[in-house]
């Protein structure tokens, strides 16, 4: 990876759960660089949405931070007090959430509860965040009076876009977007997410895109990092990994897509399914593995560099 | 079951002990409850008698056992006619609708629209005072809480699909109600139950210190208190020994029925 | 809104409707004749014409619809017949005793609010601490507190041993302070208990997750927002309670003979006074009726969404 001007680098990180048999977070790498997309992939409850919410500070309380650092524009995140922490959220790190109805308080209006946040957070005159606010909620293609609805009266895109809109009206240098368009049909998930694009470049903000959703990821994310149980199995350009995915799971995932156009007899890959759920010495992929060899068992993979100067975690 | 629950296990093994006490009374405490003794009245506690005598020179830790048998029984019969009436009405009213549904939520309304505790004593002063009466006004507040509950959850069990396929392939509308209804009412029921009870003790106890359930000379919590009141100066351990006991049965329910709608999952659907 | 406000008065005139019907219904459980009764307490034996003339007199020999209408438009006229015992109308009785009772729940509702809603907030922030551990125990106790166990105990500590307040009465300020504490505390408790684990339930919600990533205080986030929602099941339950205050004040009034309704309640049925205890429940599920339709409207000014949710669970 070039390690040119990164606005965040996690070195690594391992998230644990209590009582959790093993880390949901387990040693991992990222960088993001200024201006940059990473789209993070893999299925639910493989550590993506842990990793963003030890990003941002907020785990749940009964996850702890094992080991690792998360350093943020030239700062320690792990060693900042609660109080700079809470002056870094929102404004310099966004965050939008998946369940979009769950996500904005359901009884209060739209307008107050932007308004509020930006009054607080960028430290503005009521009358100027009411302003700004109109003036996201316009590109993101709201309606005019959505500012004085209730969140249970839009639709689910709607309240996507707000929440998008929110996330960029503090200018946040890095938006973490956790599913952030997974709840939505794919017509819209679209449109939104060209909105939110373009509303990222107009802010000059890096985003890190978690989805399992690998469409979205590959039309707009420059780089990619493939997590399966934790760990990072495959990270580099987005370009190479879609093309020539060189770890069997990212290639299980690729594969597994339908287009349109594809041959009808042809079969659907799958993955197979996952078999043990203990922790094995050697690679946490072997037991689905198609192309496992022996050594897989009992030995882990390292962490390589392929041709394409992609990272892989595959002995093969 | 979702998880163990400390609270659940305590008060189980206090109403346990409650019960026992209640059924054991005669042999665990040899002294007549209602032998009065002149002599000795209003004497504090002594070796003779280990929670002092009463007005009438009663044996105050005797009155107290024997008084189990009375509070806890009585709530408990109290709660199994709420159950049976409210469920019997509930299912009928859920399973088969139209004019019983209406008709049953009407009165269901009406009686709600009385504060619970006003309602019995209307209903004891006038039909007058004593235990079965007392008994009567409490079940006629609390069984609406189980038919509201029943009546609802058959609503919807109803139109789930195992029933839908049971109607299909024939069975008859008891069969339905037995076989797939009721079981999935149960656990509902018995977390309700569970956290109903200590406000129908409650109750009970209230109605007897007010003089309208169980009669004086029987021993109870709620008239051994009624018969203490004119003696809070002079002899407060009067009111402490049946006081105590009965915030130790109150606290018992609500402990148990808390930790099992927590254990059940079911918080959110009884209301608490 | 408009459409649900009416729909809610609509549904208050009809529960009223029902309620002066079951109540006339409790008549039919009075033991024996009420000529009789009437008559009795005039000291006489009464003769067979007697108890025939009486029961003329009171509309007896009427069918039990004319009787119950002729008994509901009374009731329109706030006429809740004469009281046997005193033979002044019972609506002067009440009147003559109401405010002594008001004074009593509406103290006891006031102290509620005031100490349940900080002491559950104070436990939210303390979460997981030795204060909130033992607060928690202490609510706990004193919820399973009957009114009549707490205030007796209460007068023999406060009024017997400390002679700090006197226990008898209500002829100063001083001696409302009891009761009123008696009345409220088993009630405060339980919403101290209901609100923490509401706010705590809230605090968990998605939106508060989002909120915090903004780094909006801990404050804000509390105050104006999990509060309000937290709040939302409590108001509702709160017209409930107005309910056990009701029922509770006669427990009260009667450990400390404050001259109030409940006190008056429990010596009319002494006295077989029907006529005092039926307009006495029909006052009290008047009150408490109309206050839940107030609640039903606060509510969906709380929270828009009820308008719209509002039967769809049904």
């Amino acid at each position: 990876m070039r390690k040119g001007n990164a606005l965040l680098s996690i070195e690594g990180l391992t998230v644990a759960f209590d009582g959790a048999p093993q880390p949901s977070v387990d040693d991992v790498s990222l960088t993001i660089e200024e201006g940059r997309i990473l789209g993070v992939v893999g299925e639910s409850g493989c550590g993506k949405t842990s990793l963003a919410r030890a990003v941002i500070g907020e785990l749940p309380a009964r996850g702890v931070i094992r080991r690792g650092s998360i350093h943020f524009a030239g700062r320690d995140l792990l060693s900042v007090s609660r109080k700079e922490l809470k002056a870094l959220q929102g404004v310099e790190l966004g965050m939008i959430t998946q369940e979009a109805l769950s996500s904005l308080n359901p009884v209060r209006k739209i307008g107050s509860q932007f308004v509020q946040t930006l009054c607080e957070k960028m430290l503005v005159s009521r009358q100027e965040a009411e302003r700004s606010a109109r003036e996201f909620l316009e590109k993101m293609s709201c309606p005019e009076d959505i500012l004085s609805r209730y969140p249970f009266q839009l639709s689910g895109g709607q309240r996507q876009r707000v929440l998008v809109a929110m996330a960029f009206a503090l200018y946040p240098r890095l938006l973490l977007a956790d599913e952030p368009t997974t709840a939505l049909d794919s017509a819209v998930q679209m449109r939104v997410l060209k909105e939110m694009m373009a509303l990222k470049t107009n802010c000059g903000a890096s985003i890190m895109l978690i989805s399992h959703n690998l469409g979205v990821i590959a039309q707009v994310c420059d780089e990619v990092a493939v997590m399966y149980r934790g760990r990072i199995v495959e990270y580099g350009e987005a370009k190479a990994v879609m093309t020539s995915p060189s770890h069997p799971y990212t290639r299980g995932l690729i594969g597994s897509i339908a287009y349109m156009d594809c041959d009808r007899n042809r079969k659907l890959y799958t993955i197979p399914e996952c078999r043990d759920t203990i922790q094995r010495p050697g690679c946490i992929f072997y037991s689905r593995c198609e192309w496992c060899a022996e050594k897989c068992a009992h030995e882990p993979p390292p962490l390589r560099i392929n041709d394409r100067g992609v990272l892989v975690a595959c002995s093969r | 079951m979702k998880k163990y629950n400390r609270g659940t296990t305590v008060g189980g093994s206090i109403i346990l002990l409650l019960l026992l006490a209640s059924a054991f009374a005669s042999s665990l405490v040899t002294m007549n409850p209602t032998a009065s003794d002149l002599m000795n009245r209003l004497k504090p506690p002594n070796f003779s008698h280990i929670l002092g005598t009463d007005h009438l020179g009663r044996d105050v830790f005797s009155r107290l056992v024997h008084a189990t048998r009375l509070s806890v029984g009585v709530s408990v019969a109290a709660l199994s006619v709420s159950i049976a009436t409210g469920l019997s009405l509930g299912l009928v009213a859920g399973y088969f609708r139209g004019v019983i549904d209406s008709l049953l939520m009407a009165v269901i309304n009406i009686l709600l629209a009385f504060p619970g505790m006003i309602l019995s004593l209307a209903i004891v002063g006038i039909a007058g005072t004593g235990l079965g009466n007392a008994v009567f006004a409490v079940c006629v507040v609390s069984w609406t809480g189980y038919a509201r509950v029943v009546r609802g959850m058959t609503l919807s069990l109803k139109e789930r699909d195992f029933v839908k396929a049971a109607r299909i392939s024939g069975s008859s509308d008891m069969k339905i109600i037995a076989r797939h209804i009721l079981p999935n009412l149960l656990t509902t029921v018995i977390v309700y139950a569970a956290t109903n009870i200590s406000s129908i003790a409650m109750q009970l106890a209230a109605l007897s210190f007010l003089g309208l359930g169980a009669q004086p000379p029987a021993p109870e919590w709620g008239i051994m208190l009624n018969e203490a009141k004119g003696y809070i100066s002079t002899a407060p351990w009067l009111i402490l020994a049946p006081g105590s006991a009965l915030v130790l049965m109150i606290s018992a329910f609500n402990l148990f029925g808390e930790g099992l709608a927590l254990c059940l999952n079911e918080g959110k659907r009884v209301g608490i | 809104m408009w459409k649900y406000a009416a729909k809610k008065t609509l549904g208050l005139v009809a529960i009223l409707f029902g309620v002066s019907v079951l109540t006339f219904v409790l008549t039919a459980w009075i033991r024996g004749n009420p000529a009789e009764v009437v008559l009795g307490r005039a000291g006489v034996d009464p003769s067979r014409a007697d108890v025939v003339m009486m029961e003329q007199r009171m509309g007896l020999d009427q069918s039990i619809v004319a009787r119950y209408l002729d008994w509901a438009r009374n009731l329109l006229r706030l006429d809740f017949g004469t009281s046997y015992t005193s033979g002044l109308p019972v609506i002067e009785e009440i009147k003559y005793r109401l405010p002594a009772t008001l004074h009593l729940t509406a103290g006891a509702f006031v102290l509620m609010l005031v100490t349940a809603v900080p002491i559950a907030i104070f436990m939210v922030v303390k979460k997981d601490s030795w204060t909130e551990y033992s607060l928690n125990a202490v609510t706990f106790i004193v919820m399973g507190t009957p009114g009549f166990v707490l205030g007796m105990g209460l007068a023999w500590l406060i009024s017997v041993r400390l002679r700090l307040l006197p226990m008898v009465g209500n002829k100063t300020p001083a001696h409302s302070v009891l009761p009123i504490i008696t009345l409220a505390l088993p009630m405060a408790c339980r919403y101290i208990r209901l609100i923490r684990s509401n706010i705590i339930e809230v605090l968990d919600e998605d939106y508060i997750f989002l909120l915090r990533t903004r780094g909006l205080k801990e404050r804000t986030i509390l105050f104006s927002h999990a509060l309000k929602n937290a709040f939302i099941p409590i108001v509702n339950l709160m017209g409930i309670s107005l309910g056990s205050l009701l029922g509770g004040s006669i427990v009260v009034e009667s450990i400390f003979s404050w001259p109030g309704l409940g006190n008056y309640l429990m010596i009319s049925i002494g006295n077989r006074d029907y006529p005092v205890v039926l307009a006495y429940v029909l006052l009290m599920a008047t009150v408490f009726v109309a206050i839940n339709y107030l609640v039903d409207l606060f509510i969906c000014f709380l929270d828009p969404r009820i308008p719209f949710t509002e039967g769809k669970g049904r």
